[in-house]
């Protein structure tokens, strides 16, 4: 093979392995970017807060929390949720940092707040207006 | 024209161009995925509704117009509202004005939290939503006050502007 022929297929072979790592790298982007630790803290709190706002009285709700508690354990966070009855916050925290907090409108009790392990042993939040 | 031109140079690949491209490509793809994932994530409108029913549910059943209209008249008690955080996190407004069938306003308006006022009159005079603005929802509906044996007009403007941290 003569030296064009050489230059032209590694240019070419190194352009096809540019191009996967750049497409890689984006796809990696957009798929971590629906599960990454501050939409997972902002979407938990923004939800629960919203559904005990949503509740009427005599309701009772049950709420899964297996993948918020997945991904707590995973970065060595313990309690992930708060939910806070004397100043009526929701705070989410599954990494280091702050969390994501959100405030709800609806007089709560905190004994009306249960978290525990249902059968299967995954973590569920139950809230009783 | 000279770019239309079959050159020996176009056949490479590993052009500043194409680095400027895909940059480009990245900026705007990494741009898109974040703005959809900030707007779905402002529920302002919805926390707006929500309190916009609860209100309405709770006034409206067993309506009686006496004693919505009484000085010692306590929405949030009434309402299982939390009175801290509506009239001190500046996040919430809600405002009640009564009328009659006839459309005419009857006592005061009931109002608490953060002032929207301005900013709801502006949305609701044109029509339109302001992003930059709280989020409000208008609702006029009809209840009835069976020991009157009248109907009454409810006209509720509620707003959210928390955005969360």
């Amino acid at each position: 093979m003569d030296k064009k022929a050489t230059g032209f297929f590694a240019g070419t072979i190194m352009f096809l392995i540019l191009n996967i790592v750049f497409f890689a790298a984006l796809l990696l982007f957009i798929a971590r970017a629906g599960t990454g630790a501050d939409i997972v803290e902002e979407t938990y709190s923004k939800q629960i807060a919203l559904v005990i706002d949503n509740m009427k009285p005599g309701i009772e709700i049950s709420m899964p929390l297996t993948d918020l508690y997945k991904k707590a354990r995973a970065n060595n966070i313990e309690n992930p949720l708060i939910i806070d009855t004397s100043t009526n916050r929701v705070i989410v925290r599954v990494a280091a940092g702050a969390g994501y907090e959100h405030y709800y409108f609806t007089k709560l009790n905190s004994e009306n707040i249960v978290i525990n392990d249902d059968v299967s042993g995954q973590e569920v939040l139950t809230i009783k207006m | 024209m000279s770019l239309l031109k079959n050159k020996k140079a176009d056949e490479r690949y590993l052009s500043p161009w194409m680095f400027a491209i895909w940059a480009l490509v990245g900026i705007f793809i990494v741009a898109g995925v974040l703005m959809f994932y900030n707007a779905q994530g402002d529920v302002r409108e919805l926390e707006a509704d929500i309190l916009n029913i609860r209100i309405f549910d709770c006034i409206s059943k067993d309506f009686s117009y006496s004693e919505v209209s009484a000085e010692e008249f306590d929405i949030y008690d009434k309402c299982g509202l939390n009175q801290a955080v509506l009239d001190e996190s500046g996040n919430f407004y809600f405002k009640i004005i009564i009328k009659d069938e006839s459309g005419q306003v009857l006592g005061n308006p009931i109002k608490a939290g953060a002032n929207f006022e301005t900013e709801c009159g502006f949305q609701l005079e044109e029509n339109r939503k302001e992003q930059g603005f709280p989020q409000c929802v208008f609702k006029e509906l009809s209840v009835f006050d069976k020991t009157q044996n009248k109907e009454y007009i409810l006209d509720l403007t509620t707003a959210s502007n928390q955005i969360g941290k």
